[in-house]
């Protein structure tokens, strides 16, 4: 057996590596996806006041920050055992809301963008965020746009772009200014028009990638999101819906809290990274998706006009229940529109500039969990602590570990499309990783979002001996 | 050569076209230090536009610039960079000179090929980021205006992991806030400054603490 080994991943955010196997014939037996990366928050965060856990887990990521903060704080609430203000509870949707518009743009325009306007077979010495600033600047203006309109909300509410501590136990540290709405709101308009600008290039588009799209992670699973009581899609509150591919209800309206009830964790030898399934089903046949894609399948609507339009389309044109990753990127646009128009709505509401933001109580449970979508899926935070509010236990269920059956499994099918008879070709080897891009994995706070990193392939004889290597390096 | 990107050469600097013979003071100044803080050395470029920051309210020909402190470079400063007259950025760099060597020179953004095979977005600094040329060359693509550029660098043995400068680096930050004050100057007064090349400075002292930051 031959095997091929792609290291690093690139274009993601964190240190992965792909194994492909090969069989005598050099067609493709098996295909594992690495995370070769530890970084040990839950073990970190034991012995630590409670109080400084939302800043603390927040430094788990640079790229979504604002969603371990937002299921940290909603854990800590729990042991507070307080019910935070409803304009608090508004003030942490927004800024959730930022982060994956944020995230999202980081993901489409910087990581995805380059594959899907300049080709995956394109040179990868261009194939980035400059290469796509030469071909298509305004694609490109878009993309920078709405990261900052995203991230200047989340530093107009909290203070900074990174790692902003406004998120409490309790609610948020400070009430939201009239300028700070306004000035929010002001940019809401061209944040919109970029978004759906985007949408409508990529729908125009679409046709040029169904190869792709055929192969890319196209297969049925389960699908997993939060969704409210109404059925339109939840972010930073909601309960449980899963569904199968064909849409049968399996979980529906479910505490999230007890999720030990529903997910288990599975540990895999050449992974650091813990893959989850959907416990009735069993490990791995309970392998199901989050994110964009999921999000989508599971809601009944979004919840607003034109974000629901855009998902009539999408499930007009590629059916009620979406199967292929390819799609994340799809979805991903719409919930950028969604969430722009989530934001407007949240900020144009009479209450939202009140003062009352914050609860405070002292240690009254030992135990909590905080749920919230990420960009990437949903986010699980479990803590325990003793009577003095010290961190004794941590558990974190993150979006890439639900996704990590699939991404597996979305490697795998890649692999046995493109390479053929041992021999690899760099689109090839660009579409392996690109299918992992369109899951958008959040594996730690360490990013690669721009430059050519280093990236070798070695096929390996059954003899054990190097048959041929494709690198390319970073000088 | 980019096409509808005016830029002149002023001191070895590219500049917009049409703020070339403006004066210094009414230059639109941007300086942006970057490196990982907790890389040891390699957040050098921080600490010095934290230094920067802290002098630009007062007295000068400089007031009012833009500074900045980041991680490293991202796309999102192609805007800012392109709304600006000058702009000046401080890194890091393992090349080999004695640590606190300070360095400056302009910033070639023509020279960054998007040709395939020619790209060349790796900074000279110890990290993988984009470059100040790769920037540059965004902001060319992206809006058309090409600030005058000047790269600060500040030399340091391999970084390793843990916050705080060395003592050879720390010594050389005062040098290397002249030298970014110095850059920015350089279009409106005769420089020693040029492409590529090197200049060594006087060395004022450090200002307190800084109390902004940009992630």
């Amino acid at each position: 057996m031959s095997e091929i080994v792609i290291e690093p991943v690139t274009r993601i955010e964190g240190h992965a590596r792909i194994t492909v196997f090969l069989d005598d014939t050099g067609d493709v037996r098996d295909a594992h996806f690495h995370v070769t990366q530890f970084r040990g928050f839950e073990r970190i965060a034991q012995g630590r006041p409670v109080h400084e856990m939302p800043s603390l887990m927040a430094r788990i990521c640079g790229i979504c920050p604002v969603s371990h903060l937002v299921a940290s704080a909603k854990a800590c609430d729990e042991i507070l055992g307080v019910s935070i203000p409803p304009v608090a509870a508004r003030l942490r949707r927004i800024m959730n809301l930022a982060q994956i518009v944020q995230s999202h743009a980081l993901s489409f325009f910087h990581l995805s963008s380059p594959d899907l306007l300049l080709g995956f077979d394109y040179d990868p010495a261009s194939r980035n965020i400059v290469g796509v600033a030469a071909r298509a600047p305004e694609l490109a203006r878009d993309g920078i746009a709405l990261r900052k309109f995203g991230q200047e909300i989340i530093e107009g509410l909290g203070g900074k772009r990174v790692h902003p501590a406004w998120v409490v136990p309790g609610g948020v540290s400070r009430p939201l200014a009239a300028e700070q709405r306004d000035a929010i709101l002001a940019t809401v308009p061209d944040a919109r028009q970029r978004a759906v600008g985007t949408l409508d290039w990529f729908k125009a588009n679409i046709a040029s990638w169904a190869e792709e799209a055929s192969v890319f992670g196209s297969f049925p699973s389960l699908y997993m999101g939060l969704v409210h009581e109404s059925g339109n899609a939840a972010y930073s509150d909601g309960e449980l819906r899963v569904i199968d591919g064909e849409g049968r209800v399996l979980l529906d309206r479910a505490n999230p809290r007890p999720y030990w009830e529903y997910i288990g964790e599975a540990v895999e030898p050449w992974s650091y990274l813990k893959s989850t399934y959907f416990k009735s089903l069993g490990y791995p046949a309970g392998m199901y998706r989050v994110g964009p894609l999921a999000r989508l399948n599971v809601v009944d609507q979004l919840g607003t006009p034109r974000a629901d339009h855009e998902l009539y389309e999408y499930r007009g044109r590629l059916g009620r229940y979406p199967s292929s990753s390819f799609q994340y990127h799809w979805a991903r646009l719409i919930e950028v529109v969604h969430c722009i128009d989530m934001i407007e709505d949240l900020l144009s509401e009479p209450d939202i500039l009140g003062e009352d933001v914050r609860a405070r109580a002292a240690i009254n449970s030992r135990e909590g969990v905080g749920v919230s979508e990420a960009p990437r899926g949903t986010l699980f935070h479990h803590y325990r602590v003793d009577e003095n509010g010290t961190v004794q236990w941590v558990n974190l269920v993150i979006a890439t570990g639900h996704n990590n059956l699939a991404m597996n499994r979305s490697v795998l099918q890649v692999a046995r499309h493109y390479i053929r008879g041992g021999s690899v070709r760099e689109g090839a080897l660009n579409r392996v990783e690109a299918v992992i891009r369109a899951y958008d994995p959040c594996l730690s706070c360490s990013t690669h979002a721009v430059g050519q990193m280093p990236l070798q392939i070695d096929v390996v004889g059954s003899d054990g001996q190097l048959v041929q290597r494709i690198s390319r390096s970073s000088e | 050569m980019w096409s509808g990107v005016t830029v002149n050469s002023c001191n070895g600097f590219l500049v917009p076209a049409s703020d070339t013979g403006k004066k210094v003071g009414t230059y639109r100044a941007i300086v942006i230090g970057y490196g990982n803080s907790l890389w040891g050395d390699d957040g050098v470029g921080q600490v010095v536009a934290q230094a920067l920051w802290s002098q630009r309210d007062g007295p000068g020909p400089y007031s009012g610039a833009t500074i900045i402190w980041a991680e490293q470079l991202v796309p999102e400063l192609a805007q800012d960079v392109s709304n600006a007259s000058v702009a000046i950025f401080v890194d890091a760099a393992c090349d080999g000179r004695p640590a606190g060597t300070v360095t400056a020179k302009g910033v070639d953004a023509q020279g960054v090929a998007r040709s395939p095979g020619g790209a060349n977005l790796v900074s000279v600094g110890c990290w993988e980021d984009l470059a100040p040329a790769s920037l540059l060359a965004l902001c060319a693509d992206l809006y058309g205006r090409v600030p005058a550029a000047a790269f600060i660098t500040v030399s340091v043995d391999p970084p390793t992991f843990g916050a705080g400068l060395s003592a050879p680096v720390v010594a050389a930050v005062p040098a290397a806030v002249a030298a970014a004050w110095s850059a920015i100057g350089a279009c409106g007064a005769p420089s020693t400054l040029g492409e590529g090349g090197a200049a060594s400075f006087a060395q004022p002292s450090v200002p307190s603490s800084p109390s902004r930051s940009h992630a």
